[in-house]
């Protein structure tokens, strides 16, 4: 006699008989994991989807397509995978497809560590967004770590029944869908203290590059360990009438000092300072220094005695005294 | 008794139709044209012909301003980047106080001279009808002693004269016996370093004749040096401290803040250790 597949879920009993035994359990956790770290990456990267397209476009990953277009669909493949493999989906496609990535991303950061070694100047790797800074060494040796072993363990406990389970492959598709909504809107929300690494509470001497010399924004304004300052991150190539009178009028008038801070090209700070006047004093810093203080310019930020006490979108709050302001 | 004032009054009128700024004549309210300071990060062409005797000032409340002054031109030149234009100043309206610092008087008429263009780091414009051309000094590169800098760029001379260090700290330096060495690292196109490398000169120049040597190397922008990537130089100002001519600690960041304490701490530091 024939047991009946329960509904919605090909291989019914035979599927269950299949989960008896040491290798599918070993299947259920090595997927979970892998899936957890896939989604845990993903969502790390939703919180700054610009961040992880100019990557792409760095790595020559977009293929032709817009760049925020790539991120999303690669956000959308990668959180598909994690859903599914948290929720169980073992079988020999999804597996095939998770491999596929993982060897991906193991070709990513193997070919950042190997330019690194070989004099090319690599930034690390920007799987994990902005939040997390690895080496180029380490990004390919972490990755090893958490990626390979839970898919070897996937494999060996996958399922073979024929088939994907339909209700849990709506669930992964709902889910995906949700991951690429949050990563569109992402860059509205106020989520700029969760999706990068300047937020109150910071200290100033902490916020630093990876590897073996770091660069630290401590060493970048040493000025900031002392007093309070505004520190505002901007662009000087990105639509500076939208900030530069702006921010030369808050300087004149607040009585905490202001200074600007840019990852643009001495170049263009030379243009700029010629062009546009400013009253607040410019520095130069490097973009992997400051690439994950922000997910929009400007942003701002108060420190007092080394210690970041506030941050806002934009410019610092202007003092009501002032009204107008220096604009052409 | 009227006679008593006479005098006076007619001295008053002939300074004020005079137009000759005194010492004590009014600086501007105003916040717009005041607090220019040295600078020596350009030189001035004019008609191809360099006037390196020209002395330069710029002043960040002014919106970035340059004021250009001195022989080679007929008065005084101010650069407005919020106007892109070059504005000439009546003679003897600006004052230069005794501490370098600049001022365009307030009842200053400023006459439109011309606009300018930027070409890539350079400004462009013109002086009569004359083409001028308003160009970046070269960076500073390789072992230059102090007065390389100074002569390089004023605005380090300028900055050290407002610094005073500790002269308990600089007498304990001057007593050391051992033989110490710091080797600043630099970047003269760094504005940090103008602002920190000018307090470890006039250290230096306190330190004179004592066993504390300092010496200055230039590190291009990029840090593509030999010496510097020899020695794990990766930001400026650093200073590496040798005592008896083994390294015994380096100066970065904060610690420039007062160079002379930075200094004695690392000698401080070697003397325990021995």
């Amino acid at each position: 006699m024939q047991p009946s597949p329960a509904a919605g879920e090909p291989g019914g009993k035979i599927g269950a008989m299949s989960e008896s035994g040491w290798r599918p359990w070993t299947g259920r956790v090595g997927a979970f994991v892998l899936g957890a770290v896939l989604l845990v990456a993903t969502v790390l990267k939703a919180l700054d989807p610009q961040a992880f397209a100019d990557q792409m476009v760095a790595e020559g990953l977009t293929f032709g397509l817009p760049a925020m277009t790539a991120a999303l669909l690669a956000l959308a493949v990668e959180g598909a995978l994690g859903l599914a493999l948290v929720l169980g989906i073992r079988r020999t496609p999804v597996l095939v497809a998770a491999s596929a990535l993982v060897a991906f991303f193991l070709l990513l950061t193997g070919r950042s560590w190997w330019n690194a070694a070989h004099g090319v100047v690599a930034e690390s790797c920007g799987c994990f967004g902005n939040l997390v800074q690895r080496t180029p060494a380490v990004a390919f040796w972490s990755d090893l770590a958490m990626l390979v072993p839970p898919l070897l363990l996937a494999w060996v406990g996958r399922r073979r029944d024929p088939g994907l389970p339909a209700r849990r492959l709506a669930a992964v598709a709902c889910g995906t869908a949700a991951l690429v909504l949050l990563a569109w809107r992402a860059p509205e929300l106020p989520l700029d203290d969760l999706a990068t690494r300047l937020r109150p509470g910071v200290e100033v001497a902490a916020v630093c590059t990876g590897g073996d010399q770091p660069a630290c924004l401590a060493d970048l304004m040493p000025e900031l360990r002392e007093g309070s300052w505004w520190v505002t991150l901007v662009d000087v190539e990105s639509d500076p009438e939208r900030w530069a009178d702006a921010l030369s009028a808050a300087s004149a008038a607040s009585e905490v000092p202001i200074v600007a801070l840019t990852a643009s090209p001495s170049d263009a700070v030379s243009a700029f300072t010629w062009q546009w006047g400013p009253t607040f004093p410019l520095r130069e810093g490097p973009a992997p220094l400051l690439r994950p203080l922000h997910r929009r310019l400007p942003r701002s930020f108060l420190t007092t005695d080394g210690r970041v006490v506030a941050t806002t979108p934009g410019l610092p709050p202007v003092p009501p005294v002032v009204q107008g302001d220096l604009s052409r | 008794m009227r006679a008593r004032f006479v005098l006076p009054t007619l001295l008053l009128a002939t300074a004020i139709a005079s137009g000759s700024p005194a010492r004590g004549q009014q600086i501007p309210a105003d916040a717009v044209l005041r607090d220019f300071e040295p600078t020596g990060e350009y030189v001035l062409e004019v008609g191809d012909v360099p006037l390196p005797a020209l002395k330069m000032f710029r002043s960040r409340p002014a919106g970035s301003a340059v004021l250009i002054m001195g022989n080679g031109i007929p008065g005084p030149l101010l650069l407005v980047p919020r106007e892109r234009a070059v504005k000439r100043v009546p003679a003897g309206k600006v004052v230069v106080g005794d501490d370098g610092v600049a001022f365009v008087l307030a009842d200053a008429q400023l006459t439109r001279e011309s606009a300018f263009a930027t070409e890539g780091r350079d400004v462009l414009f013109t002086v009569g009808n004359t083409m001028a051309r308003l160009r970046e000094k070269p960076h500073l590169v390789g072992p230059h002693p102090a007065s390389d800098l100074a002569s390089h760029d004023v605005g380090y001379a300028f900055r050290a004269g407002r610094y005073s260090p500790s002269a308990p700290v600089v007498q304990a330096l001057r007593a050391v016996r051992t033989p110490v060495r710091v080797r600043v690292f630099f970047g003269s196109w760094c504005p940090h370093c103008s602002e920190t490398v000018p307090k470890v000169m006039k250290v230096g120049e306190a330190l004179s004749g004592s066993p504390v040597q300092i010496e200055y190397y230039g590190v291009p922008s990029g840090f593509q040096d030999d010496e510097a990537k020899r020695l794990g130089v990766n930001s400026v100002p650093t200073g590496i401290v040798y005592v008896g001519g083994r390294e015994v600690g380096r100066i970065s960041g904060f610690e420039w803040n007062i160079p002379e304490l930075a200094i004695k701490k690392l000698v401080d530091k070697a003397a325990a250790a021995r």
